[in-house]
């Protein structure tokens, strides 16, 4: 006792500022941020503004998504095979595939007219030994990703499938969006302030794969699949496929699903898209204009030149949109026609702007909160916080009287210490966090009874309370120490098990935890200190 | 004030009769878990759909139901949610097989087509059930205070002001009734307004939240709370054996633990609560309480030891659990308080985290007195009556080795 106080009473004021003002600094650094802010904030909106505020509690949308990588990996392994067919015929090598690529790689079928040291070193040209496995298996050879090629290909389409999410996300104009990945193939999208989960996951998972691709002319559409294939007399010869579409009648603006037969190499894809935008279709109804870069023009007035009076197929997602005639050469845009509301159309011109997804997003997980549940479970949570304290704070004054006041302070340092901590490292607040902040203060609470038993205990031993109070600090200081890191250890394990929500609880449990170690421990015998200090004697303690 | 003044209770005195009843409501959760098939997982862990709509009036749940069914979406119940005045109603729809169904979206379409034909109509404009952002597109594209005609006005500014009036009105109220009453928000113009009233429709509901957990997230959320608890036992023991230097301490607490962990989950599966993601968190916090209150006797005892060696062991534990015993009662009884608030005020996410830790902190508080350190007091009694029994079987070993099992056992 009779310590010196006055760096202990500046300590506690410097943190108590110090919470106080990253609180404080927090809430005008978010208002300034958000455009639609009031002009003159008044105090309780910046102190509204301090906290981030989970998806559950401000709404908004959480999505798990996969990339459907073999759809990646069954493109390249196709791109491939084209290289090898081209490659062979400049050589005048016969390359024959025994069927079409998949994600594992492509088969080439060997017969006895096949030169096969000639396909040997073609091959081996053609495709680095480090990306693919030869398997020559008598009549087949099975060519296959390595390995590390697989997981190469896997990562980039990951990453590309999260860029582009990332640029349609950004069209939305949505503040503060969180893109991540997760894992090998999964992706988390949370856009906080969203309630219209359609139309996000409409935007976020449509592929946007644009191909344009000549029909046969052999004919079609064809009312059913069935017809289509015994059209070609039971199967389809390997560079032609069956694809779903509609067929319109003008007349009566209806449209049927039916099957065309197309080439499968697509003479331009969306890669060579420059721009897209709303227009309106012969029906006067929406539809999309897209623009070809140079590379993508060249190729598209090539491919219109050579094929007049032929039809062209737009196929959107593996569907044919429409299949126009063409009637003479075209350049550099087109015009894709579907049923589309104006809502659809826009969504699709700022997919298809924003670039192709390299392959199908699966949505593994979604939780969509409005903002009026969030409002709702924010008003319940500080209710329940401000009961909860005033119960404990109650509660406390009522059994340690004047000491219960000093645990009181302490508690309340506790709180503003929490608020400002997790204001200042920008942690998130959820609803699960209200549950850990209303947790905390009853667990924080622990620690002052700790010791105040522990005086009261010393002072039954017949220690004077001087002595006492120094004395309780000091023997319920390893027992604090041990309660901490237990409770600390499980919210750890809390942490890493945890989603969005539960971390947050996980993260609000750990700082009040370490927050009232200093309270409880440091500003309690401070107080303590301040009260008795400068008496000369202290008969009793108000405890 | 003062409960529990140097109390002298013979808490050992009963430890057999607690230990009994700590298995007998093992056994009885237990059998419990057995018959039911495991503890009643929510949609976090078992995949499925939850969706949870508010309506203006009074919902009528069988026609939901049928309304639902008949748009091809199985249904496995339509309650209400939360309290019957707010007119919610949550809707819990099985596990599909294929991932990646947009259900929200087939049963809000079907409800609106069934409800509100207006607001099927592909030109309708619901505010009930479109968001900020959609709203503000619209405004913008529309643009009915002709803000583009003026020159330094940025109508993404202006309308989105707006706008999130509008929303925040919304969400006040739960939803709209009608559109004048959007169009009556403060601080939207009498252009806007007047625009609301004539290009929008306020339908019969609006969603509130919506679920949907596939089969894979569920199986590896499954997982994961599962190694988070053992691993979180594994950690106490290691942590406490460390800390107390005695194996005796670390495994009492850790069946004390366990004992915890497996009563609670039991008495949820006999009340059938649902154990969703948050309740694992309160089973996970659960767990560091309950070390935390045992930690605090074995503390005591520990200090008590090295003051008084030649004190019998239960003399010791009895008079330690003694010594600490307002603390530990005054400690649960604030915690308690806290929670029992939480699970009347919290609201109905929070509830079943509230009910978890309520009943573990009764079991908690009861199982550090009444398990943790009477097996303590068992083990180390065992392990002398042991080496007492090696040390009859075997006269004349070496002379070194009863040296060492008697300082282990002393």
């Amino acid at each position: 006792m009779n310590k010196p106080t006055g760096w202990r009473v500046g300590v506690t004021l410097a943190v108590l500022l110090g919470s106080v003002g990253a609180y404080w600094w927090r809430g005008h650094e978010a208002l300034k941020k958000s455009p639609t802010a009031p002009p003159n904030p008044t105090i309780s909106d910046v102190l509204r503004n301090g906290l981030k505020l989970g998806l559950d509690l401000r709404g908004g949308i959480h999505l798990v998504m996969q990339v459907k990588t073999t759809d990646a990996l069954r493109v390249e392994a196709q791109d491939t095979l084209e290289r090898l067919k081209d490659e062979g015929g400049k050589r005048g090598v016969s390359v024959a595939p025994a069927g079409p690529a998949d994600g594992t790689g492509f088969t080439l079928r060997i017969d006895e007219k096949t030169d096969a040291a000639k396909l040997k070193d073609l091959v081996t040209a053609v495709l680095p030994s480090n990306a693919w496995s030869i398997d020559q298996r008598g009549r087949e050879w099975k060519i296959s990703f390595k390995d590390s090629e697989r997981m190469t290909i896997e990562d980039q389409a990951t990453r590309q499938a999260v860029e582009t999410i990332r640029n349609r996300v950004d069209a939305l104009g949505v503040a503060e969006p969180v893109i991540q990945r997760q894992g090998t193939d999964r992706i988390v999208v949370e856009i906080p302030g969203v309630d219209d989960p359609s139309r996000v996951k409409e935007i976020i998972g449509t592929t946007g794969l644009l191909e344009l691709k000549l029909v046969d002319d052999r004919g079609g559409p064809y009312p059913a699949m069935e017809a289509a294939r015994s059209a070609y007399g039971g199967t389809v010869p390997e560079d032609l496929e069956i694809v779903e579409g509609f067929n319109e009648d003008a007349d009566a603006r209806t449209r049927t699903p039916v099957w065309y037969v197309l080439k499968r190499a697509a003479a331009v894809t969306g890669r060579d898209m420059k721009n897209a935008r709303v227009d309106r279709d012969k029906f006067n109804q929406p539809a999309v204009m897209f623009f070809l870069n140079a590379a993508g023009a060249t190729k598209f007035a090539k491919v219109t030149g050579e094929n007049i009076n032929k039809r062209l197929a737009i196929v959107l997602d593996k569907r044919v949109q429409s299949a126009p005639n063409i009637n003479s050469q075209i350049k550099e845009s087109g015009i894709i026609e579907g049923n589309f509301t104006p809502e659809k159309a826009d969504a699709l011109s700022l997919v298809l702007r924003s670039g192709a997804l390299p392959a199908e997003m699966i949505i593994l997980e979604e939780r969509t909160v409005g903002p009026s549940l969030g409002l709702d479970s924010i008003k319940k949570g500080v209710l329940a916080s401000i009961v909860g304290m005033i119960c404990v704070f109650i509660a406390v004054v009522f059994y340690y009287r004047l000491s219960g006041v000093n645990a009181v302070l302490a508690l309340v340092l506790n709180a503003l210490i929490l608020l400002g901590a997790m204001s200042y490292i920008n942690a998130t607040l959820t609803l699960p966090g209200i549950a850990g902040f209303i947790l905390t203060i009853g667990m924080a609470v622990d620690s002052n009874v700790l010791i105040f038993e522990r005086i009261r205990e010393e002072m039954d031993n017949g220690k004077a309370p001087k002595a006492a109070i120094d004395l309780g600090f000091k023997r319920a200081w390893g027992t604090i120490v041990d309660t901490h890191v237990t409770t600390i250890m499980a919210a750890l394990f809390l942490f890493q098990f945890g989603t969005g929500p539960v971390k947050g609880f996980a993260v609000t449990l750990v700082i009040g935890l370490l927050a009232s170690v200093f309270t409880a421990v440091f500003v309690s015998h401070l107080l303590f200190d301040l009260i008795y200090g400068p008496k000369e004697r202290v008969e009793t303690l108000s405890i | 004030m003062r409960l529990f003044h140097k109390t002298n209770i013979d808490f050992l005195k009963i430890k057999w009769i607690a230990i009994s009843l700590s298995i007998l409501s093992i056994v009885i959760g237990t059998i419990s878990l057995i018959a039911k098939g495991g503890p009643k997982l929510g949609i976090d862990f078992t995949g499925g759909a939850q969706i949870v709509y508010g309506f203006s009036k009074t919902p009528d749940e069988d026609q939901i139901r049928k309304i639902v069914e008949a748009a091809n979406v199985n249904v496995v119940s339509v309650q209400r949610f939360d309290r019957a005045e707010k007119n919610q109603v949550l809707l819990r729809v099985p596990l599909e097989k294929k991932e990646g169904r947009d259900l929200s979206k087939e049963v809000t379409s079907a409800l609106t087509k069934a409800l509100f034909p207006e607001g099927a109509n592909a030109t309708a404009f619901d505010l009930n059930l479109n968001g900020a952002d959609t709203l503000l597109a619209k405004l913008i594209a529309d643009d009915p205070e002709k803000l583009a005609t003026r020159p330094n006005a940025d109508p993404k500014v202006e309308y989105g002001r707006e706008v999130q009036a509008v929303i925040a009105s919304r969400s006040e109220k739960g939803l709209f009734h009608g559109v004048d009453e959007a169009a009556k928000t403060p601080g939207v113009s009498p252009a806007t307004g007047d625009w609301l009233k004539t290009k929008t429709v306020a339908g019969p509901f609006t969603l509130l939240s919506a679920e949907n957990v596939g089969p894979q997230v569920g199986k590896d959320l499954r997982e994961k709370g599962m190694w988070a608890i053992l691993f979180s036992w594994a950690a106490m023991l290691l942590y406490i054996a460390f800390r107390f230097r005695s194996a005796s301490f670390g495994t009492a607490a850790v069946v004390a633990l366990i004992h915890d962990t497996w009563t609670t989950l039991g008495l949820c599966s006999i009340l059938n609560l649902e154990i969703s993601l948050t309740v694992v968190a309160a089973f996970l916090t659960l767990i560091g309480y309950s070390v935390n209150d045992t930690v605090v006797v074995f503390d005591r005892i520990r200090e008590n030891r090295e003051k008084s060696k030649r004190t019998p062991l239960p003399e010791l534990v009895n008079h330690s659990i003694n010594q600490t015993l307002s603390r530990t009662v005054l400690t649960s009884v604030l915690t308690f308080v806290v929670v029992v608030v939480l699970f009347f005020l919290g609201g109905e996410v929070l509830r079943g985290f509230a009910f978890v830790m309520i009943i573990g902190i009764i079991v908690g508080t009861y199982s550090s007195i009444f398990v943790a350190a009477p097996l303590v007091v068992l083990w180390e009694e065992w392990k002398q009556k042991r080496a007492t029994l090696k040390a009859q079987a075997r006269p004349a070993p070496a002379p070194v080795k009863p040296g060492k099992t008697a300082a282990k056992a002393r």
